[in-house]
């Protein structure tokens, strides 16, 4: 195969680069989720309405 | 809890694009013939074309809900842009440097100011603009105004994009048409795009999710301190 090193870097760096997107997506969402869970307990706990804030 | 239904649809959505990425990446390197006249690193353009049209899909979307959210008002719409925005970002990038890796062997430079490649940096540039814009709104209604605004006129650019091949004198060559290749570089590339697709997908569900909770969480601590 002519020019292997340009087809593996390309190849490769489609891979990475989206594997890596959605993994970084799938971790922003898990902690986001995460911080909702702990906003709505915290609120729960402290008397605040924890439900949808225009209630 | 936020996982449900929808989770469980994306993950299997994701397990389909990652299926048909692996087939589609298998097939571009080994199995289908090198063309005749570059020889295989023409591989590349089963990633690199992909890449290109799921990036203008993108940034199609974002115009598409810009206009909704204008009309609508309802942030929803704003959500979707977002993340096709920021999904189309990181098409807009892998195009340009799998291009640039395309160029090299065949044109002999990573890069040249050619019309097609120019206005591709020009489009980079608007979306990465679209998303900076968001930052310096805290008001998510102003923020969504703001951003419905760049992602219209900034569409301008996708087509001529696409038309500056065909338009200027370019070292990229014009877009193919099935009559211009063979029947097995057609359908490999049409599976290679499946692929994309299925990604584009994937990472809309879980972005437009992320932007929902990031959203549903901002209004929390704006309504309650």
């Amino acid at each position: 195969m002519d020019n292997l090193g340009f087809i593996v870097a390309g190849y490769t760096l489609t891979w990475v680069t989206l594997v890596w997107y959605a993994w970084r997506t799938n971790r922003r969402l898990d902690a986001a989720s995460r911080a909702l869970d702990e906003w709505t307990q915290t609120s729960a706990g402290a008397g605040r309405p924890a439900g949808d804030p225009g209630a | 809890m936020i996982v449900t239904n929808k989770s469980g649809k994306a993950n299997l959505i994701g397990i389909a694009a990652l299926a048909t990425l692996l087939i589609g990446s298998f097939v571009g390197l080994f199995v289908v013939s090198p063309d005749r006249l570059q020889g295989d690193v023409q591989r590349l353009m089963y990633v690199h074309v992909p890449a290109a049209w799921l990036a203008f899909l993108s940034f199609f979307v974002v115009f598409l809900m810009s206009v909704l959210y204008l009309i609508q008002r309802d942030l929803k719409w704003d959500r979707v842009a977002h993340a096709s925005a920021e999904i189309g970002v990181v098409f807009t990038v892998l195009t340009l440097a799998l291009g640039s890796m395309w160029g090299k062997p065949t044109w002999g430079v990573w890069w040249t100011w050619d019309p097609r490649l120019t206005t591709t940096a020009i489009m980079l540039a608007i979306y990465v603009g679209y998303l900076a814009i968001r930052s310096f709104a805290d008001d998510p209604d102003k923020r969504a105004r703001w951003a419905a605004i760049v992602g219209i006129i900034g569409f301008a650019n996708v087509p001529i994009v696409y038309l500056s091949v065909i338009w200027w004198r370019t070292l990229h060559q014009p877009p193919s048409s099935p009559r211009s290749v063979s029947p097995e570089i057609l359908w490999t590339l049409l599976f290679n795009l499946l692929a994309f697709t299925l990604v584009y997908t994937y990472l809309m569900m879980r972005r437009i999710r992320l932007a929902k909770v990031e959203g549903e969480l901002e209004q929390r601590v704006a309504y309650n301190g």
